[in-house]
């Protein structure tokens, strides 16, 4: 069975070579996945359904299954109706049981089942000491689930996303969540606190922007301890656009003598050296190329496009041949995704989507149709894409699966996401 | 009798010419009436009186009163879609608040210029616009005669908007630059 999928599953990613190019996927070869509910007596319902919620939309997410999601209430240990799911179109099972031990630890006990042939392909028992934290229980199930058909990765699930939230006029916070929105911790509050990106990879460290001083301020700030610690200040404005694979330097937007330029900053040392000088708007730096150049935005040619430069200096290349405004992008390899105006009129209901460009192709893809569509940021696996969404006054999380042409939106139910990290 | 006529005939003619000079006509010019004839209601026993020059003085309880009351006077600085020039209309208001901050309440006070963008673009970009339209003001209100010294810059982005609605009326009233005194 496994061997089966394994094969289905690679001979539609033969296609995922260039992302660009769209994949019109048979939905019929895909397996059909169905969770059930085996809880015990003594955990909260409220938090098990929501739990059962999130598995289900996890693994739709993963775009790697049908899934089934109607509620089921099954024996963890008796297969008698298994029989039944499969006469049902039903391919494989996963039995959940949440629990709650005797230390206040929330603890999932899960088994994959093919339900074809009662089969149990595996048990697998997970633990969480912070029971808040049960939506990661969720996204760690669906992750192993996942990799155990050898399907494309999708470990972003277990990643903490930081954003900046607007709580009214001049005030903002930062707040940890899962991907879901589903989770959330607010980190720091009071005041104007903007522009969180993550530090490293571990995901234990992240930089800010404060305005709460006589100066906008760069702090890094740890997030299991809650110290903080200045890097930069400057008048005008301060933003930390990427960080360094080895996390030792950063690219900061800032304007020491009113000028908004690129700097690359050794957060070491503290040492500081400008990397761009048009007289205009220079912003959002990004590394590519193994951290030779950055690509990042600028309205040198009247508008916000998107440009390139060697660090080490030299001339700039435009990247974009599209689009009127192009205010905003991430990059992975050799791919670009950025946020577009197409049209010359300002306002609109469709002004702004996100579109996927290979610097090594012709191929514009559109990623987005609707609403308003900012600030793209890839995942470290390259194939998926988190992004805000505005409808309207609505502030949504967006994901999307640039493989399988899909997006998923998770909605913020008060504020305004400022800007987002992961 | 001859006589008589001859002598006393030129005193007849003279006597006649003199009576004629005791009521002489007035020519008047319509363009320039008499002073008399414009006012007939001032008399010899109307007083005026003057006001007098008088030295104006407004005292403030405190700095902070004094920077409430002079940032009524105050106006922000709007600019288009996407742009940081400041327009001819604008530029009108640039002089205007010049002459407040130049003026003796104002004198003392720092000036502190705050770019802001309407909710369009990403908002890292609007931070950078917003800089870029504070500096055009400050710019702007140097060239009219307010030291530079006495100017910092802010953005602000997208983070102070004085109105929430989705339409043009409210996104220009957000894309602005507004002027914050500080002691």
């Amino acid at each position: 069975m496994r061997k089966i999928i394994l094969l289905l599953l690679s001979s539609i990613y033969l296609f995922a070579f260039d992302s660009t190019i769209e994949i019109v996927k048979n939905i019929d070869k895909k397996a059909r996945i169905a969770v059930a509910d085996c809880s015990a007596g003594n955990v909260n319902q409220s938090v098990n359904r929501k739990f059962l919620k999130l598995l289900i939309g996890d693994l739709k997410v993963t775009t790697h299954f049908r899934v089934d999601d109607a509620y089921r209430k099954l024996s963890y240990s008796d297969n008698n109706v298994l029989s039944q799911l499969a006469n049902a179109g039903v391919e494989l099972l996963v039995k959940t049981k949440l629990e709650s031990d005797p230390s206040g630890k929330l603890v999932a006990s899960v088994k994959l089942i093919n339900a074809k042939n009662n089969s149990q392909l595996y048990e697998k028992f997970y633990s969480i000491s912070k029971p808040k934290r049960y939506p990661f229980l969720a996204h760690n199930v669906t992750i192993d689930i996942n990799d155990f058909f050898g399907a494309p990765p999708v470990t972003w699930m277990r990643k903490y996303v930081i954003f900046a939230m607007y709580t009214r006029s001049g005030k903002s916070s930062i707040i940890v969540s899962d991907y879901t929105l589903t989770f959330k911790k607010t980190i720091i509050s009071g005041g104007l606190n903007l522009f969180p990106k993550w530090a490293n990879d571990k995901q234990n460290s992240f930089y800010y922007t404060s305005y709460n001083g006589l100066k906008p301020t760069l702090y890094k700030v740890d997030i299991y301890t809650g110290v903080k610690r200045k890097i930069a200040s400057s008048s005008g404005m301060i933003v930390c656009s990427d960080v360094s694979k080895d996390g030792n330097k950063i690219l900061v937007t800032m304007a020491p003598h009113d000028q908004p330029d690129i700097y690359l900053v050794d957060v070491n040392s503290g040492s500081k050296r400008r990397l761009t000088s048009y007289k205009g708007i220079d912003v959002s730096g990004n590394f590519v190329d193994n951290e030779s150049k950055i690509v990042f935005i600028s309205e040198r040619l009247g508008y916000p496009n998107i440009f390139a430069k060697s660090i080490s200096g030299g001339k700039v290349e435009q990247m974009i041949y599209h689009g009127k405004n192009n205010s905003s992008c991430s990059t992975f390899g050799k791919y670009i995704v950025y946020s577009s105006r197409e049209g010359r009129n300002s306002f609109g209901k469709n002004t702004f989507n996100l579109y996927l460009i290979s610097t090594q192709t012709d191929f514009i893809r559109k990623l987005t149709t609707s609403g308003k569509n900012l600030f793209p940021r890839f995942a470290q696996d390259g194939e998926t894409v988190l992004f805000i969404k505005y409808i309207g006054a609505k502030s949504l999380l967006g994901v999307l699966r640039l493989n399988a042409n899909k997006s998923f939106l998770f909605p913020l139910r008060a504020g305004k996401i400022q800007s987002i990290d992961w | 009798m001859k006589f008589t006529t001859v002598f006393l005939l030129p005193f007849l003619v003279m006597l006649l010419a003199a009576c004629a000079d005791k009521a002489p006509e007035l020519a008047l010019n319509p363009q320039n009436p008499s002073p008399q004839v414009q006012n007939p209601e001032i008399t010899n026993d109307t007083q005026i009186s003057n006001m007098g020059k008088m030295d104006e003085n407004v005292q403030y309880g405190s700095t902070d009163e004094r920077i409430a009351a002079i940032s009524q006077e105050v106006q922000p600085i709007y600019f288009a879609t996407d742009s940081y020039t400041i327009s001819p209309s604008e530029q009108e208001k640039i002089e205007a608040d010049a002459q407040i901050f130049n003026g003796d309440l104002a004198q003392d006070l720092s000036i502190r210029v705050e770019g802001n963008c309407d909710e369009w673009g990403t908002d890292e970009y609007n931070y950078a616009l917003g800089l870029k339209r504070a500096k055009s003001a400050k710019d702007a209100l140097s060239i009219a005669g307010v030291s530079e010294g006495r100017m910092a810059l802010i953005s602000y982005g997208e983070s102070k908007p004085i109105c929430s609605e989705h339409n043009d009326a409210c996104w220009q009233q957000n894309r602005r630059a507004d002027f914050t005194l500080l002691p």
